[in-house]
């Protein structure tokens, strides 16, 4: 219903649009130029030829385009649930489940026995395992695939930075901006084609990971809201 | 009484050629339609931006719909005109009666709907260009192939036509009595604001049709009974008129 009231909405400002530009179409006697021609003609004939080396020059010059990020609803669907399982995993420990995401790992010397962690978005789930008396501090990124318009966008999504100044953990977000062009087919190409029109293409899954601190047994935690695996 | 005695197939093949000739006013507003359709799409038919931890990404959409749309209101209102009288009147240059003038017509529509069709997947074609060339490294999506382009040039032409023959048939009736325009239009926001339910049927019957041959045979059914109706109009309109 969305498609049908959205070809309506632009079909009615093309029909406006085109009384708005209608030409008198009846004949009449038309002025010639030298050659013969007369300017529409012309215009034509110049509007024929740009459209025909376009398109000559679109299917022979050899184009770069990210065709493997392109997502079917399938995929998508298989995202969400990744998405919604590297919490649960992470939350009960079951790391070893998640060794096909995208990992990013730190890893600091730590001296003394108090960590502080903070930043200034910690829009991440935190999670806190214990390990042997090492005096070395773990920090372990899981990324789940992310998407938008149908797109996979995991690899432009950027780690954090992350620091140890003394028993301060700093965690923050890098911020960016991405801009992209996605080619898509016409509708009356993904008619008669298997990739036909899905609404889902428009929907959003953005997931910036999870961390998994792995600290020394012996090193006290200053942020009690935060999440150990038991 | 003339002595020369001329075969249907020839006034008609000569007719056609006189309006392809003649009628540039349809293909220049088929131009001016287009560009102006790739001037409201060269950043993208549509585009979503989101922002969420961190990150702002844009994507811009790029695709020839808008064109497509814009040419089938090109396609309906090009065939309302054929069936005004200046353009009629034009048909008596030839010996001619109204079969002919009916038959050249629908050839006509018939070249019309295949030239807009090519050029609506060349000039999306030019659209794509633009965003490759805008984004360069940052292009995502597909490169649409060309046998799949020309099943694009197939299908477009197609609906262009079944649009043109519902142009054709409302441009006859028109011819009739005015009042029949605003009796159509006021039939439309009808089933518009009543219930989509007939609009959605048209829909499904057209548009999530998967074969090109099955959907080519719908399209010259539904067409050639609006044509015939619209040719039974006009005889209607010689005797009126």
């Amino acid at each position: 219903m969305i498609v049908i009231t959205s070809i309506l909405f632009y079909a009615a400002i093309g029909f406006v649009i085109f009384l708005l530009f209608r030409r008198n179409t009846t004949l009449k006697p038309k002025k010639m130029n030298y050659y013969g021609m007369n300017r529409t003609k012309i215009l034509l004939f110049i509007y024929g030829t740009v459209l025909l080396a376009g398109t000559i020059l679109y299917f022979v010059f050899p184009f770069k385009i990210k065709d493997e990020l392109v997502l079917n609803s399938d995929e998508v669907n298989q995202i969400i649930q990744e998405q919604n399982k590297v919490f649960d995993e992470i939350y009960e420990g079951k790391v070893e489940e998640l060794n096909h995401l995208r990992k990013d790992s730190w890893e600091f010397p730590l001296s003394g026995n108090k960590l502080q962690i903070s930043g200034d978005d910690l829009d991440f789930i935190i999670a806190v395992e214990k390990k042997e008396n090492d005096g070395v501090l773990e920090v372990i990124h899981y990324m789940p695939r992310s998407y938008t318009s149908g797109t996979d966008i995991t690899n432009y999504l950027p780690k954090p930075n992350i620091q140890l100044n003394g028993s301060n953990l700093i965690i923050d977000l890098q911020y960016i901006e991405l801009e992209f062009a996605k080619m898509e087919k016409e509708i009356t190409i993904n008619q008669f084609t298997e990739d036909s029109w899905d609404d889902s293409d428009m929907s959003i899954g953005i997931n910036m990971g999870a961390l998994l601190l792995r600290i020394p047994e012996n090193v006290n935690l200053n942020n009690p809201d935060i999440h150990i695996i038991e | 009484m003339s002595l020369t005695e001329v075969k249907l197939s020839n006034l008609v093949q000569k007719q056609v050629k006189y309006k392809l000739q003649s009628y540039l006013g349809v293909f220049s507003s088929l131009m001016a339609t287009q560009v102006l359709a790739m001037i409201f799409s060269a950043g993208g038919y549509g585009s979503s931006t989101t922002g969420t931890g961190g990150v702002d990404i844009s994507v811009h959409l790029y695709a020839g719909n808008l064109i497509i749309i814009f040419t089938l209101v090109w396609a309906f209102a090009s065939a309302i005109q054929l069936t005004t009288k200046g353009y009629r009147y034009e048909d008596f240059t030839f010996v001619t009666n109204r079969l002919s003038s009916n038959l050249s017509n629908i050839i006509f529509l018939l070249a019309m709907c295949f030239i807009g069709g090519l050029t609506v997947m060349m000039s999306s074609t030019f659209l794509r260009l633009i965003g490759l060339f805008i984004f360069q490294d940052n292009v995502i999506g597909f490169l649409v192939p060309l046998d799949e382009w020309m099943i694009g040039v197939l299908s477009t032409s197609l609906y262009l036509f079944l649009i043109a023959s519902i142009g054709y048939l409302v441009g006859m009736l028109g011819q009739i009595h005015k009042i029949f325009y605003f009796i159509i239009i006021g039939l439309s926001l009808f089933i518009l604001y009543q219930g989509l339910d007939i609009l959605s049927k048209i829909y499904v019957f057209f548009a999530e049709e998967s074969s090109l041959f099955i959907f080519a045979a719908k399209v010259f059914s539904v067409s050639a009974i609006l044509l015939l109706a619209a040719v039974l109009i006009s005889n209607r309109l010689e005797v009126s008129k």
